[in-house]
């Protein structure tokens, strides 16, 4: 299986401009989803993001308007039906298939929202869109990843120019 | 005593609805504000708070709140905003609209029960 290219370091090229979305308050973002609302165990000390392949699931969402973006979460099925566990209170075998990709969905949902909300600027929140990766990431994107309950689940910011 | 949970992610419906079943409340589901408009009007003389998101198809949550509020009948229905919306600009066209409180996501079951004493919103007790 063709893995996909990706910085295998935390990198966050928006370092140098005027970015407002930073590495760490991504972390932020996760760790107050992840410890806050759903009680996982997650490590908001940004990792080096794994080695995606094809069957890693993709959820990602657009910000448009004064400022454009790209949020994706990338997490393993396994990861994502983690996730929809801790999210719905239930057993995995309980969990139907489009549980796990609503679970994952909700977490993208909830970083691109509290993204948005750093953009003091008219913007709107695209719905989110889930599924395994079909295409190419993003070039130059800030990509980080986090432990959460001892597996790598992986975000990608991009921010757009107009 | 019946609540009603508008949100297209059904992710965040069985979220609201554990909590809010936690809290004696009977839960309606609807997954857009159109839908929940329908679901509403059907229900209203039972549904005591509407937790509604934004960001949603069809009809978003702020066009749902002006849809409600546009109706006298409605004055006294309690409207929650659970959102991911956190610009002043935005929230204040929110309250403009008619929303009595916001939630924001992430939330905490406390936090929720919090905003819905804040508003008036009558629970369980013992469940809290």
């Amino acid at each position: 299986m063709q893995p996909f290219a990706i910085d295998q370091t935390a990198s966050d090229p928006n370092d140098d401009d005027d970015s407002l979305v930073t590495v760490d308050l991504i972390a932020q973002m996760v760790d107050n989803l992840f410890t806050a609302m759903l009680e996982m165990d997650v490590d908001a000390s940004p990792i080096a993001p794994p080695e995606l392949d094809a069957e890693t699931l993709s959820a990602s969402i657009q910000i448009s308007g004064e400022r454009s973006a790209l949020i994706q979460v990338f997490a393993s099925h396994d990861l994502a039906t983690k996730i929809a566990t801790a999210m719905f209170a239930t057993e995995a075998s309980d969990l139907a298939e489009e549980e796990i990709l609503d679970a994952l969905g909700e977490v993208v949902n909830v970083i691109g929202g509290n993204v948005k909300g750093v953009y003091d600027q008219e913007c709107a929140l695209s719905l989110p869109c889930v599924g395994t990766i079909q295409t190419p990431l993003a070039d130059n994107a800030m990509t980080t990843a986090f432990d959460l309950g001892g597996e790598p689940i992986t975000v990608l910011f991009k921010e757009r120019t107009q | 005593m019946k609540s009603l949970v508008i949100d297209d992610s059904r992710a965040m419906r069985r979220i609201l609805r554990s909590i809010m079943s936690d809290l004696g409340f009977d839960v309606i589901e609807a997954g857009d504000g159109k839908d929940g408009l329908e679901k509403f009007t059907a229900e209203r003389d039972d549904i005591e708070v509407v937790l509604v998101d934004w960001n949603m198809p069809v009809m978003n949550g702020l066009e749902f709140v002006k849809a409600v509020r546009e109706l006298e009948q409605f004055a006294d229905k309690k409207l929650v905003m659970v959102t991911t919306e956190t610009e002043p600009a935005q929230m204040a066209r929110a309250l403009m609209a008619g929303v009595d409180e916001f939630v924001m996501k992430p939330f905490t079951k406390e936090i929720l029960v919090e905003k819905l004493k804040l508003i008036g919103v009558g629970l369980n007790t013992s469940e809290v």
